[in-house]
């Protein structure tokens, strides 16, 4: 029995050829998901069904799966803009929460002597500008002195996450919360409407950006160039591309969309800021970002499906007393799986067997 | 009788023929050439020989039965040995260990000493000369290539490939790897030698197969043709030898003074450089490579910093000036062609931007036009003649002539009065050479100032007004090519200071 890979012919591969290979992994990654499932004992055409109608099933269960799923894309989204230029931010986990940090402030501390109307724009202009100082921080770091960004902005996530257990716990824990951590819930001003369920304006944010970014990286100068600087940083110093520039405004505009996502969940959601705010969305989000093959368009549907198999594993839980792990395990196999399948995208596979041959794609 | 018949071979790739009906047959007891420019088609035949890809079309036939050939594994048990251009082989192991790694299917336990006695026989007989017991990164490029070349004789192959074994040894080298291969040709071995170089042909082989567009558009006993022939069918044309020069100059276009800099590694890389380059002048700068060259044209073009002295471009100090400013005044063709002068996975079209941020090559302030940057691609194109000619392939698919001929075009259409060109033909094959020296003579005939930087002192001779020898970061010598002699410039390149004619 012999593998033998040979380069196909056509540099891009085809949209029906990337989405049947899409869809032939998820398959595939269901099977194995199967084999998972039988192996714990889980009976799994329940198992998955439990799963769809729980992320799905219901405008309760499809709205919840929007509300989880519009961070994760604003911080796909984030991770992705400056990776164009190999530029890794590893930090939309601390920039989530300096957004949080900033929209809490405002809408306690400046809401109430504001006009109504301008509580939001203030907020939202607020959490942008400090989640931009927060990623433009690692880009200076770099381009200065050459600290390499994925430790930096490591490293910047935990200071962000101290400091936000700092203000629950102590500085802004709210005196008439009976000692709980979290601060008292905001002014009626403060909060964004709530559109479809718990879903809110948020969403439809996070779509246009999307938008925006990819026509930004297809057809603008600015994602030329980071697409040259991701190519090749020699060539981009060569072309005399403003390669510290690039770095600094996709850092700026990451960190900025980062923390709209952490100002949403406060002034969307949870209309207060409380201990165990941050769940590690910006991880998540790294891996959103890689499935969707670092498109901003693909980033939605993933972040969707993401979503969508979390609040499901949370139906899991409630109607069959599943450890919601089973989620995660199966979130696993699925990405392992559709990495993989990238091979089929760029190589044709041979397998020989006595003589005989199978070929994929064919 | 030929033992190996290829017939009709046909291979495309996407849109483009890399084969087409090829039939070639190989004699035992002989060394067959395959000639041919790059891009003509000699890797993909050998490649489907060897079974690294299917052909679309034609049937290989060895001793007289059609072989099926769907891996490189199928290939070593019909006897046909490669020896690629690029290494297999750990450094950290030695030559008998490497060659057991290679061969599956032996005993489990390994016997090293029998590897190592049948090395030192095969060793003996062809006069390969290697030690079985050396380690591989003690060896020469040379003797790592006789290795390969012993694996591939341990395996008991008949039939042996050579993919431009000679591109990375030096003269004495090639040579004894000809003696080498004309010896397992009298034992009865196949061998089929792949080269771009005439000379070669002329001196190792019994036969000669000549490609040219994906063709076999000739093949003929060694000793019953002339090179001058060969050559033409390789070229398609007939290639002039002599370039005219002259013609007056202009004022000073650049001017470079007391220029000193350290290299990437903090040492001196260049003392007290000075010189000048007026319009229509093309001003070389030889000699050994890391003296000083790299580094003299990276400062220029604003991507390495100098230590002292000035440079001055129209009487414009522009020492150290940043990379964005001098991509806006002068032309560049780096030396490194593929990674910073082209980008491998962008398409022709998007390369063809790089550098040029004009409005009228479609690369606004803020938007590309795409409609704009593809036409004016395809007249890029079009004018360089670079093939194959869709804006949209990738760089990475074109030959090295063509993608020079990109990013030269790409550099000239921009107009500058200076251009810099480091190492422009190298790996380029005659005829795009030729048409990489005519492009630059056609440019100083209209005024425009070129510094050209290469080791290739045959090619500097032949288009420059002036040549400055780099020694150690100094100039050693200014040549005139019409009255400097040769051993004057052998005196020179040695890094003898002196002035043989002052110019």
């Amino acid at each position: 029995m012999l593998f033998s890979f040979e380069e196909t012919s056509d540099p891009k591969p085809s949209l029906s050829r990337r989405l049947a290979t899409l869809l032939l992994s998820l398959v595939f990654a269901l099977v194995i998901g199967a084999v998972f499932m039988l192996s714990v004992g889980v009976d799994p055409p329940t198992t998955y069904l439990t799963m769809l109608s729980g992320a799905f099933g219901s405008s309760y269960s499809l709205s919840e799966t929007l509300v989880k799923a519009t961070p994760l894309s604003f911080l796909a989204l984030a991770v992705l803009l400056p990776s164009a230029a190999q530029f890794w931010n590893v930090g939309a986990e601390g920039q989530y929460a300096m957004g949080a940090f900033a929209g809490t402030g405002i809408s306690l501390f400046v809401a109430p002597s504001l006009p109504p109307g301008l509580v939001i724009p203030i907020m939202l202009v607020a959490a942008f500008a400090m989640g931009a100082v927060w990623g433009v921080i690692p880009a200076l770091l770099k381009t200065f002195f050459k600290a390499n960004e994925i430790l930096t902005t490591l490293m910047m996530n935990y200071i962000a996450a101290y400091w936000l257990d700092y203000l629950v716990y102590t500085a802004w824990k709210d005196p008439n919360g009976f000692g709980f951590p979290g601060t008292a819930v905001f002014p009626a001003d403060a909060w964004i409407p709530q559109i479809f369920g718990r879903m809110h304006v948020g969403f439809f944010l996070v779509l246009a950006l999307a938008v925006v970014i990819w026509v930004v990286m297809g057809r603008s100068r600015f994602g030329f160039e980071l697409k040259v600087m991701r190519e090749s940083l020699k060539s981009a110093y060569y072309s005399g591309f403003p390669v510290a520039r690039n770095i600094v405004i996709a850092m700026v505009v990451s960190g900025g969309a980062a923390a709209l996502a952490g100002l949403f969940e406060i002034a969307g959601i949870d209309h207060r800021l409380q201990a165990g705010f941050l769940m590690k969305y910006g991880f998540t989000a790294l891996i959103i970002a890689w499935m969707a093959r670092l498109n901003p368009l693909a980033v939605i549907p993933v972040a969707i499906l993401y979503a969508g198999l979390s609040t499901g594993a949370d139906q899991l839980q409630l109607s069959m007393g599943l450890p919601s792990s089973i989620a995660t395990v199966l979130m696993g196999i699925i990405l392992v799986v559709i990495l993989g399948s990238q091979v089929l995208q760029r190589y044709r596979v041979t397998l020989t067997v006595g003589g005989k041959l199978w070929t994929l794609p064919s | 009788m030929p033992l190996v018949r290829m017939k009709g071979i046909t291979k495309h790739f996407g849109g483009i023929v890399a084969n087409k009906d090829i039939s070639v047959d190989l004699i035992p007891g002989e060394v067959h050439a395959l000639l041919g420019e790059n891009g003509a088609g000699k890797s993909t035949l050998i490649s489907i020989l060897s079974g690294m890809c299917h052909p679309d079309g034609g049937e290989i036939h060895i001793d007289g039965e059609v072989a099926r050939i769907h891996s490189p594994q199928d290939a070593i048990a019909r006897g046909i040995g490669t020896l690629y251009q690029h290494f297999m082989l750990w450094e950290s192991l030695t030559v008998a260990e490497n060659i057991v790694l290679g061969s599956e299917g032996h005993a489990v336990v390994l016997r090293l000493q029998e590897v190592v006695d049948r090395i030192n026989h095969l060793s003996r007989n062809y006069g390969l000369n290697v030690d079985p017991n050396a380690y591989i990164w003690q060896l020469t490029v040379g003797a790592q290539q006789r290795v390969e070349l012993i694996r591939i004789l341990f395996h008991q192959a008949d039939i042996i490939i050579l993919d431009e074994p000679t591109a990375v040894l030096g003269p004495q080298e090639v040579g004894s790897l000809g003696e080498i291969l004309k010896s397992l040709a009298a034992e009865g071995k196949t061998i089929l030698f792949v080269t771009h170089k005439l000379d070669e042909v002329m001196r190792f082989s019994h036969q000669v197969t000549v490609l040219r567009d994906g063709r076999n558009v000739g093949t003929f006993r060694t000793d019953q043709v002339k090179p001058e022939q060969i050559a033409i069918l390789m070229v398609g044309h007939q290639v002039p030898s002599a370039i005219n020069t002259t013609h007056p100059l202009g004022p000073t276009v650049l001017e470079v003074s007391t220029l000193s800099a350290l290299n990437a590694r903090g040492l001196p890389a260049l003392k007290q450089v000075s010189f000048t380059v007026r319009a229509g002048e093309i001003l070389g700068v030889g000699g050994v490579e890391g003296n000083g060259q790299e580094e003299l044209a990276s400062i220029i073009t604003g991507l390495w910093k100098s230590q002292s002295g000035t440079v001055t471009l129209n009487g414009v100090d522009i020492t150290n000036a940043s990379p964005s400013f001098i991509a806006r005044v002068m032309g560049y063709i780096p030396s490194d062609r593929v990674g910073t002068g082209l980008i491998p996975r962008l398409s022709l079209a998007l390369n063809t931007t790089l550098r040029s941020q004009a409005r009228r090559s479609g690369v606004d302030r803020w938007l590309l036009d795409l409609k704009a940057i593809r036409r004016r691609a395809q007249d890029l194109i079009a004018t360089y003649r670079v093939h194959p000619s869709d804006p949209d392939l990738p760089a990475h698919q074109l030959s090295g002539g063509n993608q020079q001929r990109l990013l030269i075009g790409r550099e000239v259409s921009l107009d500058r009065r200076l251009i810099i060109a480091a190492q422009p033909t190298r790996g380029l094959d005659i005829d795009a050479t030729y048409q990489v020296h005519q492009l630059f003579v056609d440019l100083s005939f209209k005024q425009v100032a070129i510094l050209v930087v290469s080791t290739d002192l045959e090619e500097l001779l032949k288009i420059c007004h002036r040549i400055l020898i780099l020694s150690r970061g100094e100039i050693a010598g200014t040549i005139d090519p019409d009255t400097t002699d040769r051993t004057a410039i052998g005196l020179l390149l040695a890094g003898q200071k002196g002035d043989p004619r002052a110019v």
